[in-house]
């Protein structure tokens, strides 16, 4: 899987989790630029996209991440 | 951190100490460390940090962190030493050993132990050293980090007791992850004039806080917090809106000051308070409160909780049953239950702490509750919902609400915070609230023009503005009237106010 094909993917399981198909991220995004990406919801995200990928993030990985170019890269490392 | 104001002359504050944690709140046992002390102290380490060669400099900070904590006692001393060379021990064998869960959850309990001991063994409450909440929570941060392999562990025994007992945040915090602030501690800092001058800048508005607004609305709301009895209405809800300005002014006080301090001697220290009272939310709140309490409770507590088996069965069942809402909210709901009772014991085992924390954990997951109807409303009327109106009934509510938590938090008993909440809905109590506020006027004027300029502080900085930078720009002679004005206010609280301590040493 090309890293553009991972981001589409996340881009895909961001609009099902936050029910909002206008939500565009890229590599730069943090969780302050995605309305109601808060703590109560980074678990879900977390456990829908372990779901589309198929792999278990390591607790280190769910708190340290600070944008979706950290995430994208630790789905690259796992899948 | 206990400043002792009385002693006088001496602008640049110092560092309390000494007395014993659990006493702090009727303040006996405290012996002080006076003011005058702290700036020798302060001064002498700070001429040493910059004169030694810069690969020695955190043993200087070593050589101070250990003067600064034995100055509180011995015994207090001789129990956080303990505790460092424990945790440095279990954090080497949490690295080397294969049955890694198991001593980490072994670590944790011995950790859990000690703090349930300290707080229930009477015999074990007369040795309960200075800051031993704030510090257990940094080893058990440090341990976990170690077994998720985010840090390696330090095989350097001093430095970890460096970072550990680190003089401005080993008290109260905040709290710092190993891996950030080594980082800095053991960085080399060549003296830096601009950062100096900003940590003189954040110490001093931090005194101005604690000791000019929160000391002194003390004064105002003791006696309406000592039993609650005949006070009512308007009276109790004035104390109420006093007591959020008083804990806040002296907590982030204590902030600044440790800030301010660790800024002169080159490391940053994480913010923990961000404005927390223009927040829209109760959840908000609590990320612009203590954010690095809520930060590690978050990252080693609610996230580890929604990880669990528990939680992730019950997200997938209710995703297997398409219902989306109950996917989100019912594990949400347990971690922040769980979540919250912690915060609460770690508070204290007193059930007003308890009840407090729960207030808050329960807002917030009504709140998670409501959301769809609050969607429902936001859609249907869209332009009205999202103006600056609604903005402020927001900050007002939260506000509210946190002053309403509060009344759970500040009095000695549950019975008091019952007798408080009964009595402001039984009777208006106007007129005796005009009676108060007579009896009160001297201390109220003092006060007056010390809040509205941390309002307009807190609002400059709320819209991205450093005031210190601002204030640092400023001509010469109007800087020099400010510090001249500050140095007033400080002098006048000074002659009248009880010694204070600060509302979260008990922590």
């Amino acid at each position: 899987m090309t890293r553009e094909e991972i981001l589409a993917k996340v881009n895909e399981v961001f609009h099902e989790v936050f029910d909002d198909d206008s939500i565009v991220v890229v590599e730069a995004t943090t969780a302050d630029d995605v309305e109601d990406w808060d703590s109560l919801m980074h678990i879900t995200l977390i456990g829908e996209i372990e779901a589309a990928f198929g792999f278990k993030f390591q607790m280190k990985d769910v708190v340290g991440m600070k944008n979706v170019g950290e995430m994208l890269d630790i789905i690259a490392a796992n899948i | 951190m206990l400043f002792h104001l009385g002693v006088g002359e001496h602008f640049f504050v110092g560092i309390w100490y000494n007395g014993y944690e659990v006493c702090a709140k009727e303040s006996a046992g405290f012996m002080g460390f006076l003011i005058k002390e702290f700036a020798y102290f302060f001064i002498a380490t700070f001429l040493l940090y910059y004169l030694v060669p810069k690969k020695i400099q955190w043993v200087v900070l070593l050589v101070a962190n250990t003067y600064f904590y034995y100055a509180s006692g011995w015994k207090s001393f001789v129990f956080l030493t303990g505790t460092i060379l424990v945790s440095y021990g279990l954090g080497l064998l949490i690295e080397k050993t294969k049955k890694k869960s198991l001593v980490m959850w072994g670590s944790i309990l011995i950790f859990v132990a000690m703090l349930c001991a300290m707080r229930v063994l009477p015999a074990a409450r007369s040795i309960m050293p200075l800051g031993l909440s704030f510090y257990s929570l940094q080893c058990i941060g440090y341990m976990i980090e170690v077994y998720r392999g985010s840090t390696e562990a330090e095989k350097n025994p001093l430095k970890y007791y460096v970072y550990i007992s680190y003089f401005p945040h080993v008290l109260q915090g905040p709290f710092a992850d190993y891996n950030e602030l080594k980082k800095k501690i053991f960085a080399p800092h060549a003296f830096d004039y601009d950062k100096a001058v900003y940590g003189c800048y954040r110490f001093v508005w931090g005194f101005m806080k604690k000791q000019v607004i929160a000391e002194r609305i003390g004064n105002i709301v003791n006696p309406i917090f000592a039993t609650g009895e005949g006070y009512y209405g308007a009276t109790v809800f004035y104390a109420m809106v006093l007591y959020c300005i008083q804990l806040y002014a002296d907590f982030s006080g204590y902030m600044d000051m440790a800030v301010g301090v660790s800024y002169g001697l080159g490391i940053e220290l994480q913010e923990n308070f961000n404005v927390p009272y223009r927040s829209k939310s109760m959840a908000e709140f609590w990320r612009r409160w203590h954010m690095s309490l809520g930060l590690w409770f978050k990252n080693y507590v609610f996230y580890p909780m929604l990880r669990t088996k528990l939680c992730t069965s019950i997200r997938a069942k209710m995703k297997a049953k398409k219902n989306k809402y109950a996917m989100n909210v019912l594990p949400t709901t347990i971690g922040l239950f769980v979540n919250w009772t912690l915060i609460g014991l770690w508070h204290g085992f007193d059930a007003n702490y308890l009840c407090y924390d729960w207030a808050c954990g329960l807002i917030i997951i009504l709140s998670e509750f409501a959301k769809p109807l609050y969607d429902k409303v936001n859609k249907a009327a869209p332009k009205f919902m999202q103006s600056k109106f609604m903005d402020a009934v927001r900050v007002v509510r939260t506000f509210i609400l946190v002053g309403f938590t509060f009344l759970l938090f500040r009095p000695d008993t549950l019975a008091v915070s019952k007798t408080l909440f009964v009595n402001m809905f039984t009777k208006p109590g106007i007129k005796q609230l005009l009676e108060y506020g007579y009896w009160n006027l001297y201390d109220e004027f003092l006060i007056f023009l010390p809040i509205v300029l941390l309002c307009i502080v807190d609002s400059l900085k709320y819209k991205g503005v450093n005031v210190y930078e601002k204030v640092h720009k400023w001509p010469f002679v109007i800087r020099w009237l400010i510090y001249i004005s500050a140095l007033i206010m400080v002098y006048v609280s000074k002659f009248e106010l009880a010694k204070g301590i600060f509302a979260y040493y008990v922590f």
